[in-house]
């Protein structure tokens, strides 16, 4: 752990789905979906719906051979792409009511080969709630591709199949409401816009490529419009390229809204494992002010142009894309890479290495996730992906600058169509070295690990950062090792890390390849969404039953626990008065003294009796004696000194006390001389007429004077 | 024996724990701190015929807080009508006796260092409270995202 941010460290009130088969997806599955394999559902990714109280969920199954497409044909084993909306109790797993809807129509009824990648839906986003008209009564959007007969379906042979590492895939983009309607908006389907009705964006060229896969969508709330993401195959052969996809619902035809440009191949003279592909997006749409504005759209992209774990370090795509929807391409193109060739040249380099001193083993290979988390209050750019030394971790501070460049660089928040562009980040900074650090399961160093998801706490403002395997640079890829995904608490600033939260027994993970997680909007205790999947889902091989996908929420907590305690003696009734007669007698009130007292007068009220007052009166007689005594001895009784004038009585000041001494002399000693003599007494009777005699003359002067002061005036 | 507790432990909202900090608050809410929102007054009060006496007060002990050990540098105080029990030195008003002072539990660690608790009284219709300030947020100090600029340039 480094740093000293706030952090949760364990979750808690977790709720799953129950207990496989009776769980209530596995089990909704079982009813609602006739074709269904038992226990091979899995989700890639979800949308909560704050409007709505709704979470869609999306991902694949197995059909098992017998399902029929809208045409009537009976659909082949493979995998099918599936929506599952969480209608009712979404944020309670255990008794959420789903509402699943296969989407038989968008896969080829023959498993076409290769088939490295598998059929499904992989992202989904939810709309900003009455913003879009383009998409109006929708409420997700989501992508993904599937099972496609490229040489039969596209231009009746005109293109070939795809050669692995490809996939004969097509790119899938529907749009689904909350009532479970899905609408192809891109499909192989019949009047769905299929990709190779798609054209090329401006100053691009596409002819030989198939749009392959689609990994990641945004939306452009300024624009109405979407952008997305993924990998073109070249048409019969190995290489492949990123993809970027924009709509143009405003213009465009209505059967050819959608359209792509390629860049970033996976090279020649390498070995390719696997497509390349730009993996994900995140959207800013504002000026260098910050205002909403639709011309100022920046998307940045993230992706990788080859394996993972490819032999050459740094193959990790990022880069900044402005649509052409926001803001017209015209010659040119408004999309630069920052890296986008491997190894010594680029963002990885010069920043990485140069600027933080990293490794080129420390150069992502693949970017896996950028997101733009907001919700605890920062605004950031989470970067997430694969480096050769571990899982790699960078944060920017969001939105970033942009500006033709120029010296000095003027940002405008453009992409220049004509020249290179300058890229402001306004704080940066590569945490890699402390996400590995506090990693579980051994992935500190894994090449093959990654995070794959962000989200801020709003509450706690703190983040949740999780993740597990990634595998061959693909989206959705048939094949891959098992895995343990990881969740970690991550301070909103990125100063601490804490694996605490990772292995508390009660999250499935041990079915699980990767965690994502998702906030839950006005959840007063931060409540989030934990789904956990498996890379090669619908082909494990262990466990053989159950819990391939799960799906928790679960309330983030410190355990901090603070305690006061008071330690208090209530005395009531009767043992309140004997309280206070205690206080008033100067006792101390404790339990003892008021029982002694209590007992005390209680003794008196029962042996009440003509002794009583003798003893009574005896025990007073020789307590004052006491008294009297301690006071004398401490000097309490001697007489007090007289305040004024007390020359006048000095001669009776001891006269008691002559007189005692008198008595005493002539009582035991009568013999004796008395301590006086008359020429004593006479001289102190002299003394005594001499001063009053002084003080009636003092008297008069002061009385003459007066007098005189008067007649004066 | 009356004991406080305020955990964070999922069942209280996050708002209603922040919302504890950095005041005195009532101890005699059990754990419902909601209850105690914007209220800072004394609670309690001896009927007639009641006679209290204060015996001893404790709390968690601790000063420095961090994410890993988290303390709440706590303290408690008797609110006698309107009067706080402990005060500064010039009269002004005091956090209280620190759980580092009385510790509660106590611990190898942690011994009462404040062992002659004075007697309190509390005299029947005496309004009074004992209330607790917790100077750290109990879910922890959210920290900022602080890094330098940096300025680059595409490559194509």
């Amino acid at each position: 752990m480094t740093g000293e941010g706030a952090i949760f460290k364990k979750i808690t009130d977790i709720n799953t789905f129950g207990t496989y088969p009776t769980e209530s997806l596995e089990a909704a599955c079982r009813a609602q979906i006739s074709d269904y394999t038992d226990g091979t559902v899995n989700f890639q990714d979800m949308a909560y719906d704050e409007n709505s109280g709704m979470a869609c969920f999306v991902g694949n199954y197995s059909s098992d051979g017998t399902a029929t497409n809208t045409g009537g044909d009976t659909i082949a084993t493979q995998p099918i792409p599936l929506v599952a909306i969480a209608s009712a109790n979404a944020t309670t797993p255990a008794t959420t009511t789903w509402n699943l809807v296969a989407q038989y129509d968008s896969v080829d009824i023959t498993l076409q080969s290769p088939n490295t990648e598998q059929s499904g839906l992989v992202s989904i986003i939810t709309l900003p709630f009455g913003k879009s008209n383009n998409f109006l009564n929708d409420t997700w959007l989501a992508v993904g591709h599937a099972n496609t007969d490229l040489s039969a379906m596209r231009g009746g042979g005109i293109y070939a199949d795809n050669v692995a590492p490809n996939s004969n895939m097509t790119p899938l983009f529907v749009s689904i409401r909350t009532d479970g309607t899905v609408n192809y908006e891109s499909s192989v389907n019949a009047n769905s816009r299929p990709s190779w009705s798609w054209v090329a964006l401006p100053n691009s060229v596409i002819a030989g490529f198939n749009p392959m896969l689609l990994s990641d969508i945004v939306y452009s709330e300024q624009n109405d419009n979407v952008v997305m993401c993924g990998s073109v195959s070249a048409d019969g052969a190995v290489g492949s390229f990123g993809m970027m996809v924009e709509s143009d619902l405003s213009h465009f035809n209505p059967l050819t809204p959608y359209k792509f440009g390629v860049e970033y191949g996976n090279g020649a003279g390498v070995t390719r494992t696997a497509p390349s592909i730009i993996r994900t997006l995140a959207i800013q749409e504002n000026d260098v002010n910050g205002f909403p504005v639709p011309n100022r759209t920046i998307v940045l992209f993230g992706g990788g142009s080859n394996n993972n774990t490819s032999p050459a370090s740094g193959t990790g795509l990022f880069g900044v894309y402005q649509p052409d929807f926001s803001n017209a391409w015209g010659a040119g193109k408004r999309w630069q890479g920052l890296a986008i060739s491997v190894g010594a040249s680029g963002f990885w380099s010069d920043y990485i290495g140069t600027v933080k001193g990293g490794l080129t083993t420390d150069y992502l290979n693949s970017v896996i996730s950028i997101e733009r988390v907001t919700t605890d209050g920062e605004d950031l750019y989470v970067i997430m992906g694969t480096s050769d030394n571990g899982p790699s971790l960078l944060i920017s501070d969001a939105p970033i600058q942009t500006g033709a460049t120029a010296t000095p660089p003027v940002y405008d928040n453009t992409i220049s169509n004509t020249t290179d562009t300058d890229v402001k980040f306004p704080e940066l900074n590569w945490l890699a070295p402390s996400l590995q650090d506090n990693l579980p399961n051994g992935y500190s160093s894994a090449a093959n690990k990654s995070a794959y998801s962000c989200v801020g706490l709003t509450n706690r403002k703190t983040k949740v950062i999780s993740g597990g395997m990634v595998d061959d640079g693909a989206v959705f890829p048939l094949s891959g090792p098992a895995g343990t995904g990881f969740l970690l608490s991550m301070s909103r600033g990125a100063t601490t890390f804490n694996s605490d939260v990772q292995d508390n027994g009660e999250l499935p993970q041990n079915t699980a390849s990767f965690l994502k997680s998702y906030y839950i909007p006005n959840s007063e205790t931060d409540r989030f969404f934990i789904v956990n999947s498996r890379i090669n889902g619908l082909f494990f091989t262990s466990p053989t039953s159950g819990n391939i996908t799960n799906v928790a929420t679960v309330t983030p907590i410190t355990n901090n626990k603070a305690e006061a305690y008071f330690e208090y003696m209530l005395y009531d009734g009767i043992d309140a008065l004997i309280a206070k007669k205690l206080q008033q007698l100067g006792v101390r009130v404790t339990i003892t003294n008021l029982e002694w007292y209590k007992q005390d007068v209680l003794k008196q009220g029962l042996d009440l009796d003509a002794d009583f007052f003798r003893e009574w009166a005896t025990s007073q007689t020789e307590e004052n004696e006491k008294r009297e005594k301690l006071a004398e001895f401490y000097g309490a009784s001697r007489p007090q000194k007289r305040a004024v004038r007390q020359e006048f009585f000095d001669d009776y000041n001891n006269r008691e006390e002559i007189l005692k001494e008198m008595d005493f002399h002539r009582e035991e000693s009568p013999l004796d001389d008395a301590p006086y003599n008359d020429e004593v007494a006479e001289d102190q009777e002299a003394k005594k007429l001499e001063k009053d005699l002084d003080d009636k003359i003092r008297i008069q002067n002061l009385v003459n004077e007066e007098t005189n002061n008067e007649d004066k005036t | 024996m009356y004991v406080f507790v305020i955990a964070d432990n999922g069942s209280d909202s996050v708002s209603a724990l922040e919302e504890f900090a950095n005041k005195p608050k009532s101890i005699f809410t059990s754990n419902d701190v909601g209850s105690t929102k914007d209220k800072n007054y004394p609670r309690a009060s001896t009927s007639i015929n009641q006679f209290i006496t204060v015996e001893a007060m404790g709390s968690t002990p601790g000063f420095n807080n961090s994410a890993s050990a988290w303390t709440p540098r706590g303290a408690l105080n008797l609110l006698i009508e309107n009067t706080y029990f402990f005060n500064q030195p010039d009269g002004t008003w005091s956090e209280g006796l620190t759980g580092t002072a009385s510790p509660y539990p106590i611990s190898v660690q942690n011994q009462r260092s404040y062992n002659s608790f004075p007697r309190v009284y509390l005299d029947e219709s005496t309004n009074y409270d004992v209330t607790y300030y917790m100077g750290n947020s109990i879910v922890g100090a959210p920290d900022n995202f602080i890094a330098d600029e940096y300025v680059t340039t595409t490559i194509g």
